[in-house]
């Protein structure tokens, strides 16, 4: 046994290492780790997901808009708009929220309407689509003025 | 900085390479640790006589490479404080996590049998030393003098078990490296059975070269003549390895070109757009062709011996470019085309920075340093005290 | 030297013999490699491509409602051009979010149409195989879903997506991608980008309720999943998916 003298005094700081290994563990891993499971498909930080859960919300649907602009609602779910959700065109209600009079929740330019209007090749053929506002002029057979918005003929919230 | 070139379509998340140079070094120093293993085992399990000289410092140099294996991964971690919880929460399909405990296991493997290997000379430069320097050492002995023959006789059968299953562990180290990559299924360039395999062979061949420079090296330093015959077969080993590595390379392209599943047009394009040259010149012609052709002379003709290590050298020093290339083209080509198969991205490397090419360089030279710095608290060469050798 | 090459022999056999062991306990424990056994996959969302407009409306919403960083994207939507020399012609200029440009081409269009893309949901997440450190995970109702308090940010889950869907946060530094709006299902809201559809091309909910309105779909319809060869089995499915879609 006299022999192996040193090889015990490494395998006595090898098995302080391993204990350290392990208390320093028990130390850093947060304590939901595993309440799902351990070591296989539940094994994870048991509060993440509540934490991802509790993530503020921004966009709140259509009928949050109802309440306060009852009108509207009623008139876009008439219309060719209906299936569109406010928040598509506005911005989202925690933005509103905040600040009531913001100019930036509407837009109603041309390009606003033409980010889904607009002749694409990749667009489905059913849905209405129009080359420019001068085609689409001409199609009416309507003159076309400089400074013409499709907002003058068109109300986006009931479009036809 | 360069603007990143793109060509076709790639995800919107693909643009950036997200697996920088950080990641081509270290598997490289992984590979290394790992051949320079398997030469002090040659010596110390499978009875190479030829081989002794070097035997002691491939151990050394085995350790001091796996010092810094995990340094490169660390550099690149978005969060290296948290390194730890590979280790911590495990999770045992996930075939890095093995990493840190096939990494620890190895490293208490290659210390206990350096410690063995070192103990005689730690003792007498204990009794030597004074002061403070002889309570280095005598921390270095773990205050235990004892040197009678029985206890070396179980040092030496120590350090032959030591060896033995360091030799799979090295393996193992390595082989699992390739399978990182290899196991990946999203990545048709990396997703290939043989992948740990080619890592292991090309970790082989990288270890020994970089052995004979150091060895020739150290040797022309110290003014001592290198041992030609201890060299020679250094060269033979390197060139049996580089066989089979560069087989299983060739081997790998060309079941890919001839199955030519649908990725490979977009393989072929990213080999030849843009790893033209580490590829298709560094990889497979000028680092492979050569050493290949030359080792093969140095191996099977006589020639003087100035010679022969020239040639040798030279071989080496392609074959460590090789390697290195090799871990470029696999590391960094599988994140230039996208996954979608139709486009080709960039990587731009930086100079300076957490992972730029500064970095990486002064990575690769910390083994070396380390490996004087060692040598300067047990002299690795010291001709004396054979006794302890296994 | 003989009795150490017996010595030798045993040693090595011991170590065979305790690696073999010890890598054979491995299948034994349970569940295999993959899938998530346990968990129940309740959610299914279904994307129909010949809805999709290309407005790049939900692309926009997912940036807003998740604050996801710059020239990343936990969706997006891709535009292929299929011309009639058989080209394929495939582009998500930022990811879509501003919606599409007409292009012009050397050669006639023969068909062409938008692919909306988002993170699967996998049952079988190759990310979550991989992950070293157990960040990212298979949540209850089967959302794939990222610790970032514990991700180390080592981007080995990003390798293994075959979708593209994960990036690093560069804000984080931690794994990033999307996780189906999961603050937003669990308060019974629906994705963001669900929600901002103009055209219904996107669809959301619970397979096993009636009243979602993806599970008429999801048991009648025909669906294709993406890259099917990965086994990865994903959650989101798509309703008349062109071969060339990767
Ligand atoms: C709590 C009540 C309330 C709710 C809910 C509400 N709004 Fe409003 N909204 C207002 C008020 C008040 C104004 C200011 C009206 C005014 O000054 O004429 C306004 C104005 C607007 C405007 C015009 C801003 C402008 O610059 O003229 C838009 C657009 C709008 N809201 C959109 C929405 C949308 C979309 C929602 C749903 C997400 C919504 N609102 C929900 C109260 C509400
Ligand atoms: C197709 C896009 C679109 C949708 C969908 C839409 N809006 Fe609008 N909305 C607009 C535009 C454009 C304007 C600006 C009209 C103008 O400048 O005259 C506007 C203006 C408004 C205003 C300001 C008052 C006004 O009449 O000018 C309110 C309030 C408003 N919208 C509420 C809503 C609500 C509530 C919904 C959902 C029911 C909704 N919008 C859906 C595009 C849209
Ligand atoms: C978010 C996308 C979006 C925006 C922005 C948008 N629309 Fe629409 N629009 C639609 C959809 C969806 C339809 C319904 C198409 C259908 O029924 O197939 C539609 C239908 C229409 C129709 C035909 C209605 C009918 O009953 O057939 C008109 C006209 C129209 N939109 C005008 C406008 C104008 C003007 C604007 C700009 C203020 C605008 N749209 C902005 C999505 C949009
Ligand atoms: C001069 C008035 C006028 C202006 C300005 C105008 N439109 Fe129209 N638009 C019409 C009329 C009238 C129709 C109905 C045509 C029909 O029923 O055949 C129409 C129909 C449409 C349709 C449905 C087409 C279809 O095939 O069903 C869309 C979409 C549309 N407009 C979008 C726009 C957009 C976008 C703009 C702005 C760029 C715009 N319009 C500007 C008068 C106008």
């Amino acid at each position: 046994m006299r022999h192996y003298n040193h090889v015990i005094r490494f395998a006595i700081i090898l098995t302080a290492v391993l204990i350290g290994f392990f208390a320093v563990r028990g130390f850093i891993v947060p304590e939901s780790f595993g309440v799902y499971g351990t070591y296989m498909y539940g094994y994870h930080r048991g509060n993440s997901d509540s934490e991802e859960a509790a993530q503020p919300i921004l966009y709140y649907g259509s009928d949050k808009c109802r309440k306060c602009h009852e009108k509207l609602y009623e008139q876009e779910s008439q219309a060719g708009h209906s299936k569109i959700a406010c928040e598509s065109c506005h911005a989202n209600w925690q933005a509103h929220n905040n600040n009531t009079r913001n100019k930036v929740l509407k837009n109603g330019s041309i390009e606003a309407c033409m980010q889904c209007h607009k002749k694409l090749s990749a667009r489905p053929a059913a849905f209405p689509q129009i080359t420019d506002i001068k085609q689409h002029m001409d199609d009416q057979e309507q003159e076309f003025e400089k400074g013409m918005e499709c907002l003058d003929c068109h109300d986006p919230h009931e479009p036809l | 900085m360069h603007e990143i070139v793109t060509s076709g379509f790639l995800f919107p998340n693909e643009i950036e390479v997200h697996w920088s140079i950080m990641i081509v070094i270290y598997p490289y120093i992984t590979g290394l640790v790992a051949g320079a293993f398997i030469v002090s085992s040659l010596y110390h399990v499978f009875g190479v006589k030829e081989l002794k000289p070097i035997a002691k410092f491939s151990l050394v140099g085995a350790f001091c490479f796996l010092n810094f294996a995990c340094t490169p991964l660390l550099f690149h971690l978005g969060h290296p404080e948290r390194a730890f919880n590979i280790m911590f929460t495990p999770k045992f399909t996930s075939a890095m996590s093995g990493f840190g405990y096939i990494y620890s296991f190895y490293l208490v493997l290659v210390l206990l049998e350096i410690w063995f290997v070192f103990r005689p000379q730690i003792v007498s430069m204990a009794l030597e030393s004074t002061g403070l320097k002889k309570l280095f050492y005598w921390f270095l002995a773990l205050g235990n003098y004892d040197l009678s023959e029985k206890t070396l006789a179980i040092d030496r059968k120590l350090i032959l078990f030591l060896a033995a299953i360091g030799i799979p562990s090295a393996c193992l180290l390595h082989g699992y490296v390739g399978f990182l990559f290899g196991s990946l299924k999203s990545n048709p360039w990396w997703s290939t059975p043989l992948m740990p395999v080619i890592f292991l062979m090309s970790a082989i061949v990288s270890g020994i070269a970089v052995l004979i420079i150091c060895y020739w090296i150290v040797m022309k330093a110290k003014g001592m003549k290198p041992d030609n015959n201890c060299l020679k077969c250094l060269y033979k080993y390197l060139w049996g390895f580089f066989i089979v590595d560069l087989t299983l390379e060739m081997l790998e392209i060309l079941t890919m070109y001839y199955e030519a599943h649908e990725e490979w047009h977009i393989i072929s394009r990213m080999l030849t757009e843009r790893l033209g040259f580490s590829y298709i010149i560094l990889q497979m012609s000028i680092c492979s062709v050569i050493p290949m052709i030359l080792l093969g002379i140095v191996s099977l003709t006589n020639m003087k011996d100035s010679t022969r290590n020239t040639l040798g050298i030279f071989s080496s020093a392609l074959i460590l470019i090789q390697v290195l290339a090799m871990r470029w083209n696999v590391v960094i080509g599988g994140q230039l085309f996208s996954k979608s198969l139709r486009g080709l991205t960039t990587y731009n490397l930086p100079f300076f920075g957490r992972e730029g090419l500064a970095m990486a360089v002064v990575l690769v030279a910390l083994p070396f340093i380390t490996m004087y710095v060692f040598n300067l608290i047990l002299p690795v060469w010291q001709k004396e005290v054979p006794k302890a050798e296994g | 030297m003989n009795k150490d090459r017996r010595n030798f022999i045993k040693q090595t056999g011991w170590s065979i013999l305790g690696g073999g062991l010890l890598i054979s306990v491995f299948p034994l424990l349970p569940g295999s490699a993959h899938a998530s056994k346990n968990k129940n996959h309740i959610f299914a969302f279904i994307v129909d491509i010949e809805k999709c407009i290309g407005c790049g409306k939900c692309v926009n919403a997912c940036i807003k409602e998740n604050s996801v960083p710059n020239d990343f994207y936990r969706t997006w939507v891709e535009r292929y051009h299929i011309l009639e020399n058989g080209e394929v012609i495939v582009d998500s200029p930022d990811g879509g979010s501003d919606g599409f440009k007409p292009q012009e081409f050397k050669h006639k269009v023969e068909k062409a149409f938008f692919v909306p893309k988002l993170c699967n949901h996998c049952k079988k997440p190759n990310c979550v195989q991989v992950c070293p450190v157990v960040a990212t995970y298979v949540s209850k109702e089967g959302v794939v879903l990222v610790d970032d308090k514990h991700c180390v940010g080592c981007s080995y889950c990003v390798q293994a997506c075959p979708y593209g869907a994960r990036f690093i946060n560069p804000e984080t530094r931690t794994a990033d991608k999307c996780t189906w709006c999961y603050h937003r299902i669990k308060k019974g809201y629906k994705p963001a980008c669900v929600l901002v559809c103009p055209t219904g091309a996107r669809q959301f909910g619970r397979i096993d309720d009636p009243e979602s309105p993806v599970h008429k779909t999801v048991k009648e319809k025909m669906l294709q999943i993406l890259k099917p060869e990965t086994g990865n089995e994903p959650m989101t499915m798509y309703l008349g998916l062109d071969k060339e879609v990767r």
